[in-house]
């Protein structure tokens, strides 16, 4: 009545060799149980990649900073017009903001507007923004080249400027662009840096085809305006974002003299709202990514049960024989399952490295960071194992409860 | 080595009505004896084939097979039984396909537990005359040469019983004559044979012959045997069995 590893090791071997018998079958095994693995790992590879896109556009926008924009919303005929610029976003607003926002770390004033740039033959229009040296600080923007401005660019009105990645690549091609000189609007400047690439923003702008100036360069020199576009406010602590930005709200409200009921000329945009929600697209992607893996690796599953239910049809002569000449139930049991796991094992395995390579060929097709959750991958390296057994074992169940007797007879 | 008596074996209809395949059985055979159990199809012949072989057990009364009565035993112990005390030769081999004939014959060493003697595997097949054939794979052999690796096969567990079912019934009559050929040197080893068939020329190279009738035993009665001496000269060898 034993029934242990210890007298199965020898009937193990055996099986081993059976593997090698129906090498087909054993091959189809091996693809169903790897392909399940390896799609399950790819498919949550792929959705972690996109969550951590995500993440990384916040920290490099930063989870503290809100941005102030003028803009009006009025109706006009009856309709609601959003987004249209007034130039009463002033000096005097951006003071008191520095003066009364509490846990205010770093701020920038921005004025932007989209102006011609020349250089040497070539020729573009492109926005070009004025702005504080700590605009570079808050969105955490390394340089590629050259230098950054000073707060002593700003105050003296220096026409210098940084190019973004694109730009300076239109402007100059291959050239090395510092140094060179840099016509806005026919003013010239000089190139003093060009910031690192950025790519695709979370607001879908296109930081690396602006072009950034000193504020006051900016609105002097190039557009002759004493209004901003936006300011930007970094706070110490994510935590203050809610209150910090109400307070903004109250002051501005206050300085412009609009009362609450009223639309305001300015919106205080919070932007881990916008992050927010992809990140919760993102998990939501995570999550149903998931389901599909498991799916997966049923379905993977299932093709070791066909398959194993085949290979017990195929062979219930061999189980009838084997019976007669000493197998006993649990052996029959025993061997079939044994085999059968043996064979998921490799396959979930196989899997395993199919899916790391399948991993990194969908982040590097979706210009997504590679990510390969090892957790994640060895839960679905136990799911199907799991799954594997539970699958193999009801073939397995039926080879051991064959009549001996009809299984002799069975042709 | 077997006694059986007052087996019956009843299988029940579809729909319920009982079938009497065996109704009561009594015989004993002896250590070393060669005995034909021959009978038509439908006689009950297979019923008691599968009792003697510990495939089945019986409706009523006892199975003694080398002193034990096995015709209570669980499944699990019957399986046992099969694997150390007999040794099955069938009508159409059951030999494994696309496996060599060493492997074949070590299958019963396999449900032993223990490891799996392969000088022994080789050792058997040379004595059935195929030691240069234990790497070809069974498909590879004559229908002649894979019964005797199958007989190989029934002896790596040098079981005291050994069981054929119409040993010659797939072979042509030479090949038929090599397989009984065997049989018979293996019972002047002191083997006990006991081989079923219906046909009446392979019976003749037994010592005795028990006819089943629609499930009862209608003769039992020595034969003169093809081999030389009888039951008596078969015991007197039995020590030096292999």
């Amino acid at each position: 009545m034993q029934v242990s590893w210890v007298t199965w090791r020898y009937l193990a071997a055996g099986c081993l060799r059976q593997v090698w018998r129906f090498r087909l079958r054993s091959a189809l095994v091996i693809c169903c149980a790897a392909l399940g693995v390896a799609g399950a790992v790819t498919s949550v590879n792929y959705a972690s990649g996109g969550r951590a896109l995500v993440l990384e556009k916040i920290r490099r926008l930063g989870t503290n900073v809100l941005v102030i924009n003028a803009e009006q919303s009025r109706a006009v005929a009856g309709r609601a017009r959003t987004g249209q610029i007034v130039t009463t976003l002033q000096a005097g607003d951006y003071q008191a903001l520095q003066r009364e926002v509490a846990g205010l770390r770093r701020s920038s004033a921005v004025i932007a507007a989209s102006l011609r740039l020349k250089a040497g033959f070539s020729s573009k229009v492109s926005p070009v923004l004025g702005v504080e040296p700590d605009f570079f600080r808050i969105k955490s923007w390394p340089l590629a080249a050259g230098e950054y401005f000073g707060a002593e660019d700003v105050k003296r009105s220096v026409r210098i400027a940084l190019l973004g990645h694109g730009v300076a690549r239109d402007l100059f091609g291959g050239e090395s662009p510092l140094g060179q000189r840099l016509f806005i609007n026919r003013v010239p400047f000089e190139v003093a840096g060009v910031l690192a690439e950025r790519g695709q923003g979370i607001d879908a702008t296109n930081e690396d085809q602006q072009v950034y100036v000193p504020l006051s360069t900016a609105m002097r020199r190039l557009l002759n305006v004493d209004h901003y576009s936006s300011i930007l406010v970094e706070l110490g602590n994510p935590g203050e974002m809610a209150g910090a930005a109400a307070q903004i709200e109250e002051l501005l409200r206050l300085r412009h003299r609009i009362s609450e009921f009223r639309p305001a000329d300015f919106k205080v945009g919070n932007q881990v709202e916008l992050i927010q929600t992809q990140l919760a697209a993102a998990n939501r992607l995570g999550f149903l990514v998931r389901w599909i893996g498991l799916s997966g690796l049923v379905v993977a599953g299932l093709g070791v049960l066909a398959i194993a239910w085949i290979a017990v049809r195929d062979r219930t002569t061999e189980i009838g024989t084997r019976r007669a000449l000493g197998a006993t139930a649990p052996d029959v049991f025993f061997q079939f399952a044994f085999e059968a796991m043996v064979l998921a094992s490799i396959g979930a395995t196989l899997g395993l490295g199919l899916g790391w390579i399948a991993s990194r060929i969908t982040a590097q097709q979706a210009a997504l960071p590679f990510i390969f959750e090892t957790g994640n991958a060895l839960l679905a390296l136990a799911m199907a194992l799991l799954l594997n057994l539970v699958f193999a074992s009801w073939p397995a169940i039926r080879a051991a409860r064959l009549d001996p007797i009809r299984a002799l007879k069975h042709e | 080595m077997i006694e059986v008596s007052h087996l019956a074996r009843t299988y029940t209809r579809g729909d319920g009505t009982p079938v009497p395949a065996l109704r009561d059985v009594s015989f004993t055979i002896g250590k070393g004896e060669f005995v034909t159990i021959r009978g038509a199809s439908g006689s009950g012949k297979s019923s008691l084939l599968n009792i003697l072989g510990c495939l089945d057990t019986p409706t009523s009364g006892s199975y003694r097979l080398d002193g034990e009565d096995v015709s209570g035993y669980t499944d699990q112990r019957r399986s046992h039984i099969r694997n150390r005390k007999i040794g099955f030769v069938f009508q159409s081999f059951n030999l494994l396909p696309r496996t060599t004939a060493a492997e074949n014959v070590e299958i019963p060493a396999l449900y032993t537990g223990g490891p799996v003697d392969r000088e022994r595997a080789l050792a058997i097949l040379g004595k059935v005359g195929l030691g240069g054939r234990a790497e070809h794979y069974v498909t590879e052999l004559s229908g002649g040469e894979q019964q005797r690796v199958a007989i190989a096969r029934a002896l790596m567990n040098d079981p005291p019983l050994l069981l054929a079912d119409e040993p010659t019934g797939n072979l042509d009559s030479a090949a038929g004559e090599s397989v009984m050929k065997l049989l018979t040197e293996l019972h002047r080893e002191g083997r006990t044979i006991v081989l079923v068939t219906h046909d009446e020329g392979v019976a003749a190279y037994a010592h005795r012959e028990i006819l089943i009738r629609d499930g009862l035993v209608a003769a039992d009665r020595p034969q003169p045997g093809r081999d030389t001496g009888g039951p008596a000269a078969a015991a007197s060898a039995s020590g030096a069995g292999a």
